[in-house]
């Protein structure tokens, strides 16, 4: 039985991970969200799976809500197999508001530290129950926006922040205190979610069952490394 | 003349990069820091060169503080050619550097000003960049900020604002709302300073005096470029 957990989970790809995982056996998924009340789909899949999905409230922006994670999770188990830091979040106004002259300090510092200093935080929160886990795997769910080498224009709180999240990834696994825990980062794909919009170019069915397939084939020479949802390995 | 702005001018490299400039004559620097007040070497440069140097108080993580500074070149000039985003901390505790003991607000705090504030800064100073024939945007960053340079463990918080603080370059290299403009990102060395700690390697003249040549030479294929401070390209 592999114990997962997944931050972001009520929709988009972090549902369909916590979907995919149930339906792969012998699961059990800590599907966290900030409101587990309006998350009616991971709701209903919670009642079919009872033993294989628990709830748990946790908004990553939040340290206190963290640590009551990690209370909640330790009441149902003594150790995490796989991590996946999947809640992130888009400036409320969109690409626009992301545009040169419209930037405020504040507005892309939240979006930097959710998207960034949360994963990082909450991979520390856990790091005692990973360390019991087997084959412990940490996944940061990134993006391709937060590749250096493949720039591009605008949406610099979203850039910003994936580049940041893509370097946690990297210090963590080399990291001593992070010892036997593999480390890597993803480029999703340009899914169909809330998120990605309409007219992306992938289904969250299809990043999931990528991004699982991978996720389950880690082994230690994978650590650090930066990795698409079809396998391929992406520039930094 | 070409009129420049450098944030964190108090000290090491910052002071460096306005000494080099004042010696070379042709120039008009802003130095901006935080306390003019406690300035004291700052301050005696200024007395020095009055003509070609004027002390501006600046805390780049305030929004306020920002806006007040655009004020106080503007009854200067309308025109900016070069901004070098110096300004920087670098705290010495564990919260922002030991994986078990890192802390989100230590760490928002630390994206905010290493990262998010240099981005906010050339924004604000965007106008008067526009009005330059060549107009420059320098970020003193580290190799600490490169993810293919990352080997180790620790120093969370300093080498996740220079990744992002590295994307901010990439970003505003692609960003066609200032014509001309010529980012790029750099590596200023292994220099002896108050923030750094290091008791051998470069001397602030020394990174300062390189810095200076690479951004002399600036043409608009380097943008977007990240530079150590001998010139050499550096890896992402």
């Amino acid at each position: 039985m592999k114990r997962i957990l997944i931050t972001g989970a009520n929709r988009g790809v972090g549902f369909e991970l916590t979907r995919q995982y149930v339906q792969a056996g012998d699961n059990h998924v800590f599907a966290t969200c900030r409101t587990p009340d309006k998350a009616s789909e991971l709701n209903t899949l919670a009642k079919q799976h009872p033993n294989k999905v628990t709830i748990i409230q946790l908004d990553i922006s939040d340290s206190k809500s963290i640590e009551s994670s990690v209370k909640a999770v330790e009441q149902h188990t003594n150790a995490l197999d796989i991590l996946i830091n999947n809640a992130g979040i888009f400036p409320k106004g969109g690409h626009q508001s992301q545009n040169l002259g419209k930037l405020s300090i504040n507005d892309v510092s939240q979006v930097v530290t959710t998207n960034s200093v949360s994963p990082l935080i909450v991979t520390q929160a856990y790091r005692h129950l990973l360390k019991k886990g087997n084959n412990p795997r940490v996944v940061m769910i990134s993006s391709q926006l937060g590749s250096l080498i493949n720039a591009g224009s605008g949406s610099y709180a979203y850039r910003m922040s994936k580049a940041s999240m893509n370097m946690a990834a990297r210090v963590l696994a080399n990291d001593g205190d992070m010892s036997g825990i593999i480390t890597i980062t993803t480029h999703p794909g340009w899914v169909q979610t809330d998120m990605g919009g309409a007219s992306a170019s992938i289904t969250p069915t299809q990043s999931a069952t990528g991004l699982m397939k991978l996720i389950n084939g880690l082994t230690r020479s994978d650590n650090g490394k930066f990795y698409k949802w079809n396998g391929e390995e992406h520039l930094w | 003349m070409e009129y420049i702005l450098i944030t964190g001018a108090s000290r090491g490299i910052g002071l460096g990069l306005v000494q080099e400039y004042l010696e070379s004559g042709d120039a008009y620097v802003f130095a901006s820091c935080r306390n003019p007040d406690t300035a004291n070497d700052l301050q005696t440069l200024a007395q020095t060169y009055p003509n070609h140097v004027h002390v501006i108080q600046l805390d780049i993580s305030d929004n306020e503080s920002i806006k007040a500074s655009l004020q106080a070149v503007l009854e200067k000039t309308e025109v900016l050619d070069i901004l070098i985003n110096n300004g920087a901390i670098m705290p010495r505790t564990n919260e922002t550097r030991q994986f078990g003991e890192l802390d989100m607000d230590a760490l928002t705090d630390m994206m905010k000003v290493n990262a998010v504030a240099p981005l906010i800064v050339t924004q604000t100073y965007a106008n008067l960049l526009k009005n330059s024939a060549h107009p420059r945007v320098v970020m003193v960053s580290s190799e600490m900020g490169s993810m293919q340079w990352t080997t180790s463990g620790g120093a969370y918080g300093y080498r996740m604002s220079k990744a992002a603080m590295n994307m901010t370059a990439r970003t505003l290299a692609m960003d066609a709302n200032i014509p001309k403009l010529i980012v790029i990102t750099t590596h200023p060395g292994n220099v002896q300073t108050v923030m750094s700690g290091l008791k051998t390697g470069l001397l602030p003249r020394e990174s300062a005096h390189g810095l200076v040549k690479v951004i002399t030479s600036l043409t608009t294929e380097d943008s977007g470029k990240f530079y150590q401070w001998d010139g050499e390209e550096h890896m992402w």
